[in-house]
């Protein structure tokens, strides 16, 4: 769909030229209410959500205050502009309200921060946000879905509805939660990392190479036409030479692009099952510059596609690994054999 | 008459009503028959009204199961929990306004997990458990005011609201409080969804909202985790979920679906009529990967063995409590003068057979085939007065009973009752005469068919027919068929079923389908004409058998139809059944569908 | 209280007012849906509301001819989709809303509405009715039922398809209690039962009809019923309501309901239109209280009932307007 600039662009068109497409028939002015919100997080919250992780983590994570969001917002907005992807205007005020809290929660530190996005809706922002407590809980939802798990299971998105009436306008809460989720994966570029920080040498050294990637990744660009990602990277051989902190280890910051993009691509396979029919994306294409510190000339190009290719192949497990029944993992030929045999034989 | 004359000991209870020492003390055990029933993982119960499904669910709860193990609650294998879906709790019409507007799937979810949690915590209720120094009631006070409250505050509830458990409140007491909570929670949806009753724009929801993965689970595992709960599973045990509407049932389907079987297994019972398995998402939950299904009918019907012994046990059992030492043979006895009748028609078979004149491979299988019907023929010939045959004896009752417990111990207290208003007071009933016997389950033939349909033969316009006049048509009409089947002279004529030899139509499949559901058929699959692969078979209650005057003892025989030849029954039953006695509705017509036009004296 | 009195079908239009500006009736397969209908002068009604079902469309076309004829020029039509509760409730308050004006005053023949319709007209009459509106029912009283069948071959209806909540009455059916279940029994004797056995109920209460005023017809099977469904139902409760006095009808309900305490109510209304008036009334005044309805397979339709020569009519406002507000919570 064409935005004309970025998803807040196209709510505040649609809230002037199409409030009928929002609950309540225009009663209520849902661009009004998501600058609200937004200022509120703005003013009160997002200032905190980076320095909150520290004092509670310990470490240094890359920023998730409001540069981050608006990243995300941009991220979400160039995927949505595929050719077949209609959000509808309540569509779009959902998944910009969800962006805005998805990591809110880290301001009481990382782990099970996704989770917190219902608290800040209630006790922090109230009814700023409605009063309709269903509305809020699919925001809830679309936020909580972009990381974590419940149980053993990480699959958050597969949860939620696939097709719901909020107020009798409709939504679509897996897309919404997978654009999101997508979204935030892309969202970790140069404006993310501590720069200051890390050139002062004054990041604590086990999150070093997370900044360091976040300040690699130069452009992240969607290719609807080539239904791909690209991710462009540069660093220079100095970098290239070096060791960072990861954790209690330290790795090469090429290594660290490799396991990362891993990550995105399965975040791509994953959130496609969600997304594929309005938002198609069938590869990541990652390219890497080794420059020289002396001119920024190229020294050494790197670049690989990450996509499914060939014929898919049978797992090593065959139909065990494949399907997650349990009773299926004990049961072969010979197995089935041996019971009919004891069945006739007892 | 003393207290223990008065009783009667076929009497029908319900089992959520009877204290865990009376189940106990009736209690067949069947779960040899349904061995997943009791273990680990999500299970289907499916019967109609009466197969024995509460009776089991009850029996599987704490207080039974400690008084039959002779254990204390934590050395349980499992915890159950009961949940019965009673036909308006949770299938509320004003629900409706939610649907295809606002908030369908959530608020539903919210609504049911809040019943299931309330439900788990009144299953405490009923529980003898010693305390001693109140240990456990400190416990269920420290996991209220930690994981409960966080879990209720996740949910977005007002914990600041919360009342406390006081600090020397029992376990009882400390119960009580939790669901008057979760009562509490329950009570404010109500609340909203009576606004919406005549304010259906009136759409805003304003209170917490809880589901299965974030509260219930959770839940459930936190209590799990309490020194006094057993350390297997959970069992949820929905009773008739049919009661559930179409939304709620795909929320059920996802909770299946879920895979929280270690900590939660969930046992649905059906009476046949459950809506979909589709989840909310429109994905299938499906046997037996999602899980595993126990079909009561079927299994009794398909094992009369299994099922005679069953009955036979608790016909033994409920006698034995009334101090009567007697087995169910003796008790019911048949009619002696017609037994003998057709062991002598038997003898007269066997020794044709001798002759040369049988038609079974051995003499004993002509035996078993024709006497009774021969019997059963003989008496409309002799006396127009097939009536009087009779279906007293504690075999035939077993097979009227059509693998269903209740139809049988229903007719047996009916029985039993008559036999006693007959005796002098204080008398005990020490045997059932056959003509009791016979005239009850006459009665019951005759209420079973026409409580729900009025008895009433006539042709109509198909079109003007609603379903269940075209059930009842149908019924009638196989039933004569079956009938007239019995009282002929082919070789196979104690038949039951029917199969369709081309493939029915929606409408059709509905008929059967709403026949099921109210116990006039149930299902079987054999192997098409064509040897191709296999069919759907519709056998007929047995317990129309008096009605129809049929032999109950065998239903094996079936008999292959066209879709037309039952339409055309189903529209002008009175026709059909004239037909089929004057011969022109045949083996061959009813198979190949080629009725002949209707003649003068038919139109 | 004003309540309704019984007076010969002849008197009707005397004991109405001068004018009626909204008068409502169901067509229907039973002549009893013309009786007040054709008592009433065309020209005090002002308009005329009148509502069938559209399932039952090729049965009561005559009947409902001749209403529309009857009220030709002033009629709306309001024609339910069959098995659909909120459309009953949607058009009857639309219809209702549309008649401009206060101090209406509204007559509504009661007799042949289903009991699902007229529980949600009677609550929409409650919850919207306007001031100074005055509302008058009327009642047409059956000579026979089930005409030319006797004794225990007489039937109304057979089996049941479907169970429901009545929309507007949903009551408060909490997880931690057990279910009372209340029937207003009538002729349907197999149908109560039914109910019965569908509940499975912690405890039943069967109301039987009684009163001086109650048809003998009424009598003979209600104590028929009540003795083989007690001898079946040993436990069950039993009390009296008349089934002519909705004001008493409500007020036994309510006797009996409050008799036990921490139960949800379940009330089945299976008598006639005016008891079941009485039902509405007493889970308006107590909303705790559930109402519900057993659908029925097959209806005898070429003989439900023989209109009489007697109706029951009255100004109800005052006990609308006395139940209309639900206790305290």
């Amino acid at each position: 769909m064409n935005l004309n600039g970025n998803l807040d662009v196209y709510l505040k068109y649609a809230s002037e030229n199409s409030a009928t497409s929002f609950p309540f028939q225009g009663r209520i002015n849902y661009w009004v209410r998501y600058t609200s919100i937004r200022d509120h997080l703005v003013t009160n919250v997002f200032s905190h959500v980076t320095a909150g992780a520290i004092i509670v983590d310990g470490g240094y994570l890359t920023d998730h205050g409001d540069d981050h969001v608006r990243t995300v917002v941009d991220r979400a907005s160039r995927l949505v502009e595929a050719e077949s992807c209609v959000l509808s205007p309540y569509e779009i005020y959902m998944l910009l309200v969800a962006i805005h809290l998805h990591d809110v929660g880290n301001i009481h530190g990382r782990k099970g921060h996704e989770m917190r996005a219902l608290t800040m809706m209630r006790d922090t922002l109230g009814t700023i946000a409605g009063i309709d407590d269903v509305e809020k809980r699919h925001i809830v939802n679309i936020a909580q879905a972009h990381g974590g798990h419940v149980g053993d299971d990480k699959d958050k998105i597969g949860r939620l509805e696939r097709d719901a009436r909020v107020l009798q306008e409709r939504i679509r809460p897996q897309l919404l939660a997978a654009i999101l989720r997508f979204a935030d994966e892309l969202a970790d570029d140069r404006q993310r990392a501590a720069r200051f920080l890390l050139q002062t040498g004054t990041l604590p050294k086990g999150n070093e190479v997370f900044h360091k990637f976040a300040e690699a990744l130069h452009t992240v660009e969607i290719d609807h036409a080539g239904r791909q990602v690209l991710l462009h990277f540069d660093f220079d051989e100095r970098t290239a030479v070096q060791q960072f902190g990861k954790g209690a280890e330290e790795v090469y910051l090429l290594d660290e692009i490799y396991d990362r993009t891993i990550k995105t691509h399965l975040e791509r396979l994953y959130c496609m099952r969600f997304m594929h029919q309005a938002v198609p994306l069938d590869a990541i294409t990652v390219k890497i510059d080794v420059t020289s510190s002396r001119d920024y000339g190229v020294l050494k190009p790197i670049g690989y596609r990450l996509e499914e290719h060939g014929y898919p192949s049978t797992p090593a497990g065959g139909i065990h690994d494949l399907c997650r029944d349990a009773a299926i993992a004990s049961l072969n030929g010979e197995a089935l054999r041996q019971e009919f045999m004891v069945q006739a034989n007892p | 008459m003393t207290a223990l004359a008065q009783q009667n000991p076929f009497s029908v209870h319900t089992p959520e009503d009877m204290l865990a020492p009376d189940v106990v003390s009736l209690f067949v055990d069947v779960f040899t028959d349904f061995y997943q029933i009791p273990k680990s993982g999500h299970t289907f119960l499916n019967g109609p009204r009466g197969s024995g499904k509460s009776m089991m669910f009850r029996y599987l709860q704490a207080d039974c199961q400690c008084l039959t193990l002779g254990a204390q609650l934590w050395d349980l294998p499992f915890y159950s929990a009961y949940v019965p879906i009673k036909n308006t709790d949770l299938k509320i019409t004003e629900l409706a306004r939610l649907h295809a507007r606002h908030a369908d799937v959530i608020l539903n979810e919210h609504i049911m997990t809040t019943y299931v949690a309330a439900k788990v915590i009144r299953s405490f209720s009923t529980l003898d458990i010693t305390d001693d120094n109140n240990q456990f009631a400190d416990e269920l006070r420290r996991y209220y005011r930690g994981d409960f409250v966080s879990l209720l505050d996740a949910g977005g509830f007002d914990t600041t609201s919360l009342p406390l458990i006081p600090a020397d409140a029992s376990l009882l007491a400390g119960f009580r409080i939790v669901g008057d909570v979760l009562d509490a929670i329950y009570r404010k949806v109500l609340l909203y969804l009576r606004r919406l009753s005549f304010s259906p724009n009136d759409l805003n929801y304003s209170g917490p909202l809880l589901g299965y993965l974030d509260f219930l689970v959770p839940f459930i595992q936190g209590l799990k985790q309490l020194s006094f709960m057993p350390r297997g599973p959970v069992f949820l045990l929905f009773d008739d979920a049919d009661n559930l509407n179409d939304t709620q049932t795909r929320i059920l389907n996802g909770w299946v679906s879920s895979r929280t079987s270690g900590d939660i297994s969930i046992k649905i019972s059906t009476q046949l009529a459950y809506k979909t398995f589709r989840t909310t998402t429109g994905q299938t939950i499906d046997s037996p990967h999602d899980f595993s299904e126990v079909n009561l009918s079927t299994i009794y019907t398909s094992s009369h063995d299994k099922y005679r012994d069953r009955i036979a046990e608790i016909v033994t059992k409920r006698l034995k409590n009334h101090s009567l030492d007697v087995s169910p043979d003796i008790f019911f006895p048949p009619d002696s003068e017609q037994e003998n009748e057709i062991q002598s028609l038997a003898q007269t078979l066997r020794d044709r057979w001798s002759q040369g004149q049988g038609r079974g491979f051995r003499a004993g299988d002509d035996a078993i085939r024709y006497a009774r019907p021969e019997y059963i023929r003989q008496l409309r010939g002799a006396s127009k007065s097939g009536h009087t045959y009779s279906y007293a004896g504690f075999d035939q009752l077993v097979h009227i009973s059509s693998g269903i417990v209740r139809y049988f111990l229903e007719a047996a207290s009916q029985m039993y009752a008559e036999q006693q208003a007959r005796m002098n007071s204080g008398a005990l009933v020490t045997v059932i005469p056959p003509f009791i016997q016979n005239k009850v389950v006459r009665e019951q033939a005759d209420r079973f068919l026409f409580s729900e349909f009025e008895n009433i033969l006539k042709d109509a316009d198909e079109a003007q027919l609603n379903r269940a006049a075209k059930l009842r048509n149908l019924i009638l009409a196989l039933g004569g068929l079956f009938y007239e089947t019995l009282v002929s002279d082919r070789s196979e004529r104690r038949v039951f079923s029917i199969a369709f030899s081309d493939t029915p139509d929606q409408e059709l499949r509905d008929v059967f389908a709403l026949g099921i559901q109210y116990g006039y058929f149930h299902e079987s699959a054999i192997g098409n004409k064509e040897g191709t692969g296999r069919t759907k078979l519709y056998i007929l209650s047995r317990r129309l058998a008096p009605y129809f005057t049929l032999d109950p003892t065998s239903f094996a025989g079936y008999r292959f139809v066209t879709s037309d030849v039952i339409r055309d029954a189903i529209a002008r039953p009175k026709t059909f059944l004239s037909r089929v006695r004057n011969g022109v509705i045949n083996a061959d017509t009813l198979e190949s569908g080629q009725l002949p036009l209707l003649s003068q004296e038919e139109l | 209280m004003s309540g309704m009195t019984r007076l010969p079908v002849d008197d009707v239009a005397g004991a109405l007012p001068e004018v009626i500006d909204v008068f409502i009736a169901c067509a229907s397969f039973e002549s009893r849906c013309l009786t007040l209908a054709e008592h009433i002068p065309g020209y005090k009604v002002r308009q005329a509301i009148l509502c069938e079902n559209d399932s039952l469309a090729s049965l009561t076309t005559e009947f409902s001819q001749r209403l529309t004829d009857r009220f030709a020029n002033v009629v709306t039509r309001l024609v339910f989709r069959r098995n659909d509760p909120l459309d009953v409730a949607d058009k009857l308050q639309g219809a209702l809303a549309n008649v401009a004006g206060s101090g209406r005053v509204i007559f509504v023949d009661i007799t042949t509405f289903t009991h699902e319709a007229l529980l949600i007209l009677v609550r929409l009459l409650q919850l919207y009715r306007r001031l100074d509106d005055r509302v008058y029912f009327g009642y047409t009283v059956a000579t026979e039922y089930s005409v030319g069948a006797e004794g225990g071959d007489k039937w109304l209806s057979k089996g049941i398809s479907e169970i429901r909540s009545i929309l507007g009455y949903p009551g408060e059916n909490l997880p931690s209690r057990r279910v009372h279940l209340l029937i207003l029994t009538g002729f349907e004797t197999e149908r109560a039962a039914k109910l019965v056995d569908e509940f499975e109920p912690a405890l039943v209460s069967l109301g039987f009809v009684t009163g001086a005023d109650t048809d003998e017809i009424h009598q003979l099977s209600s104590r028929a019923f009540q003795q083989s469904f007690l001898e079946k139902y040993s436990s069950a409760e039993v009390f009296r309501f008349p089934c002519y006095d909705a004001l008493a009808t409500k007020d036994a309900i309510l006797h009996q309901a409050h008799r036990f305490a921490e139960f949800n109510l379940v009330v089945a209304a299976m008598n006639t239109k005016i008891s079941t008036v009485g039902a509405a009334l007493a889970a308006a005044e107590d909303d705790r209280i559930q109402l519900c309805y057993a659908f029925a397979n097959e209806y005898n339709y070429a003989g439900y009932s023989a209109p009489g020569t007697s109706c029951y009519v009255g100004d109800v406002t005052d006990l609308l307007a006395a139940t209309a507000t639900p206790r305290e919570t």
